[in-house]
């Protein structure tokens, strides 16, 4: 444990020159005599600094407690990661460091293997968090930015006003690795499976942050799976464009949206889990289409039994706002999802009378939300919860919603209480748990579109994350479990 | 303050006793062919047998009693002139220029009346005629004639030039970076950090004798020269003792009296003369603080271990912005004024030599209001009919304050053939603004609601010019002039607590925070600039030709820092009823950024209870420091090749040594090291004594700033896009061929015609980031670029139309100009794929392609009055570059039409129209009337689609009136 003695002299650090510090790994180069990396006198004994590009096979193994320090930019070959890895962010970095927030970037030209057990996760997190090395939780939904996150990118199908390769939001411009997308939809960034990541989101400049966890342009052979993703500043998950599909993702407490999609991505989700924090939170889902709106790559993923929590009946955000948005031309489907507890209305499908807006998309049957379950606060009927777009220099089409509304309906949304069996944002409460009744969520179930079930996509049961008569697939490993609100 | 001004008072009274009254006849002797200045003419009055010398700097010098004088002016080898009926009245002043021809065949003494040469306008005019380059000048007469109050303005007048930004010259297109600003033959720094050239509205019209452009390049001259080199010459050794004191009040119809009249409610003792206080300094606690640093690391360390000692720490540096107040105060600010005082005067010894001072101390304060301040975003669509979509909308009003204060102290002493000088100059200007965007709304990000915007801001801005320098002349190689200065300057750019608030309200009122727009913050930026500079010019004139040899070495090191600490609530819960949160706060800013809502606020149990918190943005990355030498040598020879063909020839080597890094981090500084050899060749044909043919060609450079090569992200708070340097960028040359015709059909007359052509290899522009997912600029240098333009000049009295209107003069300059910067492929071939009809080319910014410039002026000289009226256009010029499928946007000077969009309906300019009336009492007072901006134009920037022009930023400025008491006596 560092105290708060031991924490301002982290801080009092002053500068030290550049050159190779001590590391105590195997895998590392051996130290240089007589230097020493500034932070050496404050991680755990058998701790491994990354401050530097990482170029070629290297591998993390669990019995070292890695810290990044900076940008650490993964630039070829593979980074694997040991089942049971801990890695660690400094919030402050040193001034041997890149970059001024500490993030781990597997840039396009590389991949990442961190393939972790349900037993044994790949934890992501701060350098203050204990309960990672072992010990009692010492952090909670109030620690975000501690550092600033993982961003994987992939060579995989993005577009933004006329560019099909971009640099990655969070990064400072004129960064050559920072670069992702490409013509390679099946492309594989690797594997990120039981990973947990915790106390993301530090900004390094006005509006721009790093998630907990970006995708940038990552295809479709990448596997991201059994990501646990625990507070966060800014958005839990944001995916730029790529084909990748994701499949049991938890986003608790991010303070911006917890599922965050834009610039056409095309793959799946199913099993999403998002649960908000009361306060400092956005959207649920905010799902962005295309850059420009009118452009012709733009997202069009399907999201398949998703639970989402909102800010619950205290919650803070306006309730005139909607829980969620899809927009910018965005036309994203929505099947066998629940999303409740919300405290203001519940959806906004941008409509602003343009025949490539979202809302046209919707109504013309490109996407489709069918077969979910809502419910939240500040509405009371499906046709309540729509949030018309305001009309501010333009005319929409549905001024009312109404149009919207009576879709909703005819494709079996209902607007009733899931009445899942314990909703809790309290760390130690053991009061959380996402199954809903089951009756509600076993009647009017949509089918999987065919063409994702060959891509790995399940038939299911229930609606929602999580079977009312199963069990909860966020125990035991994910921060939720470990810190005690799960059931 | 009051105390050096009763000294200099009396000092006054006591030197003005001591004068007998007499009048005083001065004037400058020049070579009628080549402009040069000739030293030790005689000049003898008849009348009294008594005479005078011209001094090293041509001017000569008589005092006599009241009376009518005739003068000859004689020098060996040259042909006599008499000047009859020269009036000398007491107290008075007859300015006498005069040039003189070397011999001819025919020995005919010429004789001319007083009446017929008088003002300085004719010896610009003469400079202009006799010049080795092409150059235009305006002279300190014209400049108080049309009642320019600094030498930004002045520029207006000159041909080819327009003003960016108010401070900025732009050179035939050409912005700042192909433009040298000099004052006394030496480069001003710029006290931008963003820009090359200095801010010329530092100094004060009072201060300045002349203004010559010159548009053509002369080995002598910098070599990053391609719009032109302007040349700010301050007043030198006075003709005789003066002392002008003028005052001025104004009013500018939008700001003067008006109660909604924003100002900061941090007033500093020292804001009315433009210095901060220290009351909006960074405070010390704030530097590297390690709780704001490390903001998150410290909530969990209190939450897990709430420590009293560590709280208490905590929240003093947590509180330290508290007493920063992001409110407003509302009030009149009250009229705009002006102080001006100067004052001269010139000692003879016994022995001919002669010692001369000058002091000058302004003052000056304004105030400007814009009503309809507009800020507009859009994101484009490719479709073309849906291309044009909102993404913010806000409106609201600014008000803008500014106070200067400066002085300028220089000496001169002549003795035999030398004169050394030394002079200070200072200027420091202090701006307050406030920003208050309180109409918006933000369709991008926010589906209802409004979103408000509010920007505090102070800058101050300072310039210390010292300077030593000598004229000598010796007898080496021929007849040698030997000129050399010695400057040190020091500038800076001070910008302390500016502060950002941005922030949606809902339909019901409530205030809110969003990802999109960052979190209220306070930035702080400071840049130095401390150069050096020296020169040595030898100009030895042989028998054949004329020889001018030189060098020049220049340094300068910058030292640049920005600070931003932004607001984070990420510590706070609005359950406590200790918070009070920005919602509950319902735009009540003193409270909710107040010390008792910021820190810990208390302990709940034994948990903490956070309120505001603060954490330091400051990207180490941003502050760099760096420097720019320049060593250059030239030799240049003037010969005559017949005896109406004149050529100078010669070349320029310069070298380049530019260095910047950034003080953290591992990113390679930016570095330019190179040596440009730049050759030039002049020829000037004299088609007749009236008239000039004049083909030049010359190899010019530009280089990037220091901003530009520094690696750094900077943000635009007014919603632009943000822009960071290039390390890699490189400088840019260029090729320049200029033609032009002269015709000066009287001394005071002028008809000009010039067509000139350029071509940039490597110039550098900015660029919008096609590959950001947000759009933001960066300097790159495109392939290449061209410029074409022609320019027309007329001056002329109106006399000739008819004798009743011979009182009236008209001058009228048109430029034209044409570029083309070709996009590079990183831009055009991206942007293609959304806008199929985007043009791989765009015209250099702040180009206009068309400059309108119409001066008619009225002297009565008998009874004192004298009126001008003066106009000036621009055609719509490049503002910023379009993001995507989204069009460039342009700037122009145009007419609000559609109120309720805040929309110009055409993009045909309005022109800025000024008009003066001054009256002269018996020699020594004076009423000067101003009115300026007649027309009261909108500034507008636009992005324009089928024919709509889509408002980005628009403000106006309003009309200003401004009347002036002056004193004025001399002896």
């Amino acid at each position: 444990m560092i105290t708060a003695k031991k924490f301002l002299s982290i801080l009092a650090i002053s500068v030290v020159a550049s050159g190779m510090y001590a590391c105590k790994d195997n895998d590392d180069p051996a130290p240089e005599p007589g230097n020493k990396h500034p932070y050496a006198d404050l991680i755990v004994d058998n701790g491994v600094i990354l401050y530097e590009p990482i170029k070629g096979n290297r591998t993390l193994s669990n019995d070292s407690v890695y810290y990044i320090d900076g940008y650490v930019f993964v630039e070829s070959g593979e980074l694997k990661i040991e089942a049971g890895t801990v890695i660690m962010g400094f919030e402050n970095p040193s001034d041997v460091s890149e970059g001024n927030e500490s993030s781990l970037i597997i840039t396009r030209n590389a991949t990442i293997n961190a393939a972790g057990t349900k037993e044994n996760p790949i934890i992501f997190t701060s350098e203050k968090d204990q309960e990672a090395l072992g010990g009692s939780p010492n952090l909670g939904p109030s620690n975000s930015k501690l550092w600033a996150g993982l961003i994987v990118l992939g060579k995989a199908p993005v577009f933004a006003g006329g560019a099909t390769e971009l640099q990655i939001e969070g990064i400072p411009d004129g960064e050559a690795r920072a670069m992702y997308g490409g013509a390679e939809a099946a492309h594989s960034s690797g594997i990120l499976k039981y990973v947990s990541i915790r106390f993301t989101g530090a900004e390094i400049g006005p509006g721009d942050e790093i998630q907990g966890l970006t995708l940038g342009g990552v295809g479709s052979g990448t596997t991201i799976e059994d990501i646990d993703i625990f507070v966060s500043a800014d958005d839990g998950i944001e995916i730029f464009g790529g084909t990748v599909n994701i499949k049991r993702i938890s986003v608790a407490f991010a303070e911006d949206d917890a599922f965050d999609f834009d610039l056409g991505w095309a793959g799946f989700g199913q099993y999403l889990f998002t649960l908000q924090k009361s306060d400092n939170s956005d959207f649920v889902g905010e799902w962005d289409g295309a850059d420009p709106d009118d452009a012709s790559l733009y997202t069009t993923a399907r999201i398949y039994n998703w639970t989402a929590i909102g800010q619950g009946a205290a919650g803070t955000r306006d309730a005139g706002f909607s829980a969620m948005v899809i927009r910018d031309g965005g036309a994203l489907s929505v099947y066998n999802s629940i999303i409740t507890d919300f405290n203001g209305k519940g959806i906004e499908i941008e409509d602003r009378g343009e025949s490539f807006d979202s809302y046209s998309k919707y109504i013309g049957g490109e996407n489709k939300i069918t077969g979910n379950i809502w419910f939240g606060h500040g509405a009371t009927s499906i046709l309540d919860m729509v949030v018309p777009t305001s009309a501010d220099g333009f005319t929409p089409a549905d001024p009312t919603g109404a149009t919207i509304g009576a879709k909703l309906t005819a494709d079996e949304n209902v607007f009733t209480d899931p009445q899942l069996k314990g909703i809790s944002r309290t760390n130690g409460s053991a009061g959380l748990d996402p199954r809903p009744d089951a009756a509600a969520a076993t009647t009017d179930l949509a089918t999987v579109l065919a063409a994702d079930v060959t891509k790995g996509a399940v038939q299911t049961t229930y609606k929602g994350a999580f079977d009312p008569a199963g069990t909860v697939w966020l125990a035991d490993w994910t921060t939720l479990a470990r810190f005690g609100y799960l059931k | 303050m009051r105390n050096i001004v009763t000294i200099l008072f009396f000092f006054f009274i006591s030197v003005s006793a001591a004068m007998a009254q007499t009048g005083t006849v001065a004037g400058t002797i020049v070579d009628g062919a080549s402009g040069d200045i000739l030293i030790g003419v005689n000049i003898r009055v008849k009348q009294t047998n008594g005479g005078a010398v011209t001094g090293i700097d041509g001017k000569y010098n008589l005092k006599l009693a009241p009376g009518k004088y005739t003068l000859e002016f004689s020098y060996i080898s040259y042909q006599s002139k008499i000047v009859e009926e020269v009036e000398v009245k007491a107290g008075g002043l007859k300015s006498l220029d005069m040039a003189l021809s070397q011999k001819s065949v025919d020995l005919k003494q010429v004789v001319i009346t007083a009446s017929a040469i008088d003002n300085n306008e004719v010896s610009v005019l003469r400079l202009q005629k006799n010049s080795l380059s092409v150059q235009d000048g305006i002279s300190s007469q014209e400049i108080s004639k049309i009642g320019f109050s600094n030498s930004a303005e002045s520029m207006k007048r000159v041909t080819g030039a327009s003003v960016e930004g108010g401070k900025f010259i732009v050179m035939r297109g050409l912005g700042d970076r192909y433009s040298i600003s000099q004052m006394d033959g030496m480069s001003l720094p710029s006290t931008d950090p963003y820009r090359n050239s200095a801010s010329m509205d530092l100094i004060p019209s009072t201060m300045v004798d002349n203004i010559v452009v010159k548009k053509t390049f002369t080995p002598d001259l910098p070599g990053n020269f391609t719009g032109g080199a302007v040349d700010i010459t301050t007043k030198s050794l006075p003709d005789r003792f003066y002392l002008n004191v003028s005052a001025s009040v104004g009013v500018n119809d939008q700001a003067t009296f008006n109660n909604n009249f924003l100002s900061d409610p941090i007033q500093g003792k020292t804001d009315w003369i433009g210095f901060d206080d220290g009351s909006r300094k960074l405070p010390d606690l704030a530097r590297k603080n390690p709780y704001m640093t490390s903001l998150g690391s410290s909530i969990a360390s209190i939450q897990n271990n709430p420590d009293n000692q560590m709280i208490s720490d905590f929240n003093r540096s947590m509180r330290v912005f508290a007493d920063r107040p992001y409110s407003v105060a509302a009030g009149s600010p009250g009229l705009n004024r002006s102080l001006n005082i100067a004052t001269g005067n010139r000692f003879k010894s016994g022995n001919g030599n002669a010692f001369g001072f000058n002091l000058g101390l302004n003052y000056q304060h304004d105030n400007r209001f814009y009503d309809n301040r507009v800020i507009n975003n859009y994101k484009a669509n490719i479709s073309n009919e849906n291309r044009m979509q909102r993404f913010l909308y806000s409106s609201g009003t600014e008000s803008l304050s500014s106070a200067t204060i400066g002085g300028i102290a220089s000496a001169a002493y002549q003795f035999g053939k030398n004169e050394i000088g030394a002079s200070v100059i200072y200027n420091n200007t202090g701006d307050q603004s406030v920003l208050n965007l309180d109409k918006g709304t933000f369709p991008g990000a926010l589906s209802s609601g409004e979103y408000r915007n509010r920007v505090i801001g102070f800058q101050q801005r300072s310039l210390l010019n010292s300077q030593l320098k000598g004229k000598h002349r010796a007898s080496f190689f021929g007849e040698t002039t030997i000129e050399w200065a010695a400057n040190y300057i020091l500038s800076s750019q001070y910008e302390p607590d500016l502060r950002f608030l941005g922030a949606p309200v809902t339909a019901a009122g409530d205030y809110f925070f969003v990802r999109e727009v960052p979190n209220p913050f306070h930035f702080f930026r400071d840049l130095k600039d401390n150069q050096y500079m020296g020169k040595l010019d030898l100009t030895s004139s042989m028998k054949k030709f004329t020889l001018k040899y030189g060098g020049f070495i220049s340094r300068k090191e910058r030292d640049f820092t920005e600070y931003r600490y932004q607001l984070s609530t990420t510590g706070t819960d609005p359950a406590d009823a200790e918070y009070l949160s920005f919602g509950e706060a319902a735009g009540d800013f003193d409270r909710f950024f107040g010390a008792d809502n910021t820190g810990v606020l208390g302990k709940s149990g034994s948990s903490a209870i956070f309120g505001n918190t603060y954490e330091d943005q400051t990207q180490p990355s941003n502050l760099y420091e760096g420097y720019e030498q320049v060593i250059a040598g030239y030799l240049m020879g003037t010969f005559n090749l017949s005896p109406k063909l004149k050529t100078v020839i010669g070349a320029r080597i310069e070298t380049t040594d530019y260095q910047v890094n950034v003080k953290s981090g591992s990113r390679a500084p930016g570095k330019i090291d190179a040596v440009d050899v730049l050759p030039s060749l002049n020829f000037i044909y004299a088609l007749n004594d009236k008239a000039n043919l004049r083909l030049s060609g010359s190899r010019t450079l530009a280089r990037p700033n220091m901003r530009e090569m520094a690696p750094f992200i900077s943000f635009d708070l007014l919603g632009g896009f943000p822009i960071v340097g290039n390390p890699d960028i490189e400088r840019t040359n260029i090729t320049n061929v200029d033609f032009r015709y002269e015709l000066f059909p009287k001394s005071d007359e002028l008809f000009a015609v010039s067509l000139f052509y350029k071509n940039f290899q490597n110039p550098i522009v900015t660029e919008l980031d096609a590959t950001s997912d947000q759009p933001q600029y960066k300097y790159v240098n495109s392939q290449q670029a061209n410029l074409a333009g022609a320019e027309i000049e007329f001056r002329k009295g109106l006399g000739f139309i008819d004798p009743v209107v011979k009182n009236f003069k008209f001058g009228v300059n048109f430029t034209y100009i044409y570029s083309k910067v070709m996009l590079r492929s990183a831009e055009y071939d991206i942007r293609k794929q959304v806008n199929p009809d985007l043009k791989n080319w765009r015209p250099f910014a702040a180009q206009s392609p068309y400059i309108v410039n119409l001066l008619l002026s009225y002297d009565q000289k008998e009874k004192g009055w004298e009126s001008t009226l003066f106009a000036n256009v621009f055609g719509p010029r490049l503002f910023a570059n379009g993001a995507g499928a989204a069009p460039d946007v342009y700037e122009v000077y145009g007419r609000i039409k559609d109120k309720q969009e805040n929309r110009i309906k055409s993009n045909v300019p309005v022109p800025e129209l000024n008009f003066r009336i001054r009256k002269q009492f018996k020699n020594q007072f004076s009423v000067a009337l101003n009115v300026n901006n007649i027309l009261d134009y909108d500034v507008v920037t636009y992005q324009e689609h089928n024919g709509e022009y889509f408002t980005t930023q628009a403000f106006n400025p309003g009309r200003v009136y401004k009347l002036t008491l002056g004193y004025s006596i001399s002896k």
